[in-house]
């Protein structure tokens, strides 16, 4: 702070310092908030001062060569340009200012907007305390209100790039829009050993003990403390307490305000609370009407938004936990390393749940290798890069899934077999040795986007640890175990079966230096691992209902019952 | 539609225009210049647009390389930034001003 703001601010305190305010608060929280508005939106040291000293000459009888002597020429002009003339009646005094304001200059403009917004910020927070009453302090109520903050709005367009006039603008469409409600609902129960809390309305002074009162016994021995506050309108300084000491009670159990909405949130952010509590905002609800469907998969569609962003946007049926799971996982895909799109927010569109992402403007590696076979050997090399490049990161994040648990599951899936085969899988599992590698679940040619030559990953919601050959071993299976060996085209990828096999050859030098499996185990015994973990993937993918057909089921078992068991015993035997 | 990169002084890069995947290479090769020097960073975003994937990536590899020395900081950053990182939920790791 420089010395002149400093002086300007003890100047005001001791000009108002005894006064009170329409609604009884320090007089000088006004000035404070307004010089407050204009250094956040750019203003230089004179306008933070004359946002200081602007009501001193109207509302403190200071007389004007005391600003000037003090402040300087500048600091007064702007000063006297928001100051005014109290022998005017109401309307013609808000008329000049209006007519004023459209051809003053900028830095006048600015003072007087950074006034109205504080004016209408303390309406707002009154209203939501003592309701519709609030407009009796107006010598001239609402409707007079109306019209001028309306009248301010139109004419203050020409500061539209600056963040107040926004402020301004919202501002006025809640005040003036809305009749907030100033009673409140709450409502406690218990269920599964956690208390929730449901509350609407506004919490005021008049109501935060009976909200208080509602809480009263959680957390109880409960697990903690939910609040959904989807409905909650507007929380007072008085509800926050009572939140507080609600947190405090529930010292290391859950506490946790979810479905706040953008102006509660507000609230939660300006007071800090949104750094002490956890506190997860309203889904963001957006609109797909027109949107072009990018793709579409098993557990949802891709939609292009705008630009820049696509949401992939579930199924009816998708459970909420699942969506917050493959989003936790893009992220820290991304914060790990993983060249991956941006994972931006939960959303709404048509009542269904979606994650919205980076869209990323590229080929996929699939689509590059079918319409540039020249190139192949290019696109195998990226191939192997990118491949590498995930499994050179390490993790023991324990929230990211090891892949044999991940896998534990599809083995529950599996039908047509007995316990004795199903046993054998587990078995199977166990044997796999462990690892922190990180591993992305498919890395299969069409989850790989590539932009100026460096390669993007997408689909995260597999991403697990383990040993690398689990990743590759996904890539053989899809590659080679996956098509049947009288097609001569392959239809997953879109491209001859020939074609796909050299890919995977190439694939398969670059990344292991060799050109076979028995090569390979020799610097990396781990490679061992690689087709019998192919075969598991048969099993767990082919033998799930009947969806590749009675010739890939043959297939599967075949491999589950004359590879997978004998190689189970042989390991198991080893191990002993 | 694309990034200038202003050296301040000997810690202090200012970005401005647009940090994709064409420019993000660009910073990257600042950084790594300005990191042979310097034990800390930062980046004035004021006049930063956008920010994409492959930018945010460069942030946070810097961010990583910097945690064990005297840190990266972004300061003056664009309200459109801003929401990336919110959103994001980057906020969380990177040290804004």
């Amino acid at each position: 702070m420089t010395n002149k703001i400093e002086k300007a601010f003890l100047f005001a305190l001791e000009v108002h310092g005894h006064q009170k305010r329409k609604d009884g608060k320090p007089y000088i929280v006004h000035p404070f908030s307004v010089a407050n508005v204009l250094a956040r939106n750019g203003a230089d040291d004179d306008l933070i001062c004359a946002g200081l000293l602007h009501d001193t000459i109207e509302d403190g009888g200071v007389a004007p060569e005391e600003i000037v002597h003090q402040f300087g020429e500048e600091v007064l002009r702007i000063v006297l340009f928001d100051t005014e003339d109290k022998s005017l009646s109401w309307e013609e005094r808000k008329r000049s200012t209006l007519d004023a304001i459209a051809s003053c200059d900028r830095k006048c403009a600015m003072l007087v907007c950074a006034d109205k917004l504080a004016n209408i910020c303390d309406v707002e927070s009154n209203l939501a305390e003592s309701g519709e009453s609030v407009w009796s302090q107006f010598q001239y109520g609402r409707e007079k209100q109306e019209w001028l903050y309306r009248e301010y709005v139109d004419r203050f367009a020409r500061l539209s790039d600056l963040k107040m006039y926004d402020e301004l603008k919202a501002t006025v469409e809640r005040v003036f829009n809305k009749r907030r409600r100033t009673s409140m609902n709450a409502k406690m129960e218990i269920k599964d050993n956690m208390t929730y809390v449901s509350v609407d309305g506004s919490i005021n002074s008049v109501n935060a003990q009976q909200f208080g009162d509602v809480l009263a016994v959680a957390p109880g021995d409960t697990e903690g403390v939910v609040i959904n506050a989807a409905e909650l309108e507007y929380i007072s300084s008085a509800g926050l307490r009572v939140l507080l000491s609600l947190k405090k009670r529930c010292g290391k159990k859950i506490f946790k305000i979810i479905g706040v909405s953008s102006d509660v949130m507000n609230i939660f952010d300006v007071t800090g609370f949104s750094e002490i509590m956890e506190i997860v905002p309203a889904a963001r609800t957006i609109s797909i009407d027109g949107c072009e469907v990018i793709g579409r998969g098993a557990c949802g569609e891709c939609f292009r938004i705008d630009d820049e962003t696509i949401i992939k946007l579930y199924y009816d049926n998708t459970d909420t936990k699942f969506i917050e799971h493959e989003k936790a996982l893009a992220k820290k895909a991304f914060v790990m390393g993983i060249p991956t799109a941006i994972s931006y927010d939960i959303v709404e569109a048509n009542g269904r749940k979606g994650v919205v992402y980076e869209l990323i403007k590229a080929k996929t590696l699939g689509e590059l290798m079918r319409s540039e076979n020249a190139k192949l050997d290019e696109y195998a090399g990226l191939y192997v890069d990118i491949c590498k490049q995930v499994h050179s990161i390490r993790t023991k994040d324990p929230e990211i899934p090891s892949f044999k648990e991940a896998n534990r599951a599809d083995i529950k899936n599996i039908t047509g077999i007995t316990e004795e085969e199903r046993n054998y899988l587990h078995r199977f599992l166990d044997l796999v040795p462990d690892g922190d590698t990180c591993l992305h679940g498919d890395l299969n040619i069409n989850n790989i986007m590539v932009q100026n030559g460096e390669c993007c990953l997408i689909d995260m919601g597999e991403l697990s640890t383990g040993t690398p050959m689990f990743d590759i071993s996904r890539i053989l299976f899809s590659m080679i175990y996956a098509s049947s060996e009288q097609e001569e085209y392959n239809a997953f990828y879109k491209m001859p079966t020939a074609t796909v096999k050299e890919i995977y050859e190439k694939f398969f030098r670059g990344y292991f230096g060799c050109d076979t499996v028995e090569e390979a185990e020799k610097t990396n015994p781990e490679v061992k691992w690689l087709h019998p973990l192919a075969w598991f993937r048969c099993c767990t993918s082919m033998l799930k209902g009947n969806r590749w057909g009675e010739e890939m089921r043959k297939k599967a078992l075949g491999l589950l019952r004359e590879k997978l068991i004998p190689f189970v015993e042989k390991e198991e035997m080893l191990h002993e | 539609m694309s990034l200038k990169i202003e050296k301040r002084n000997n810690e202090t890069l200012a970005l401005i225009g647009r940090l994709d995947t064409v420019t993000a290479p660009e910073l990257e090769t600042e950084i790594s210049a300005a990191l042979s020097s310097a034990e800390s960073l930062v980046l004035d975003m004021e006049k930063l647009d956008y920010i994409s994937s492959a930018g945010l990536r460069v942030i946070l590899k810097t961010q990583k390389v910097l945690a064990h020395k005297a840190g990266l900081k972004l300061i003056h950053v664009s309200n459109d930034v801003r929401e990336v990182f919110d959103i994001t939920g980057f906020s969380d790791i990177l040290t804004i001003e």
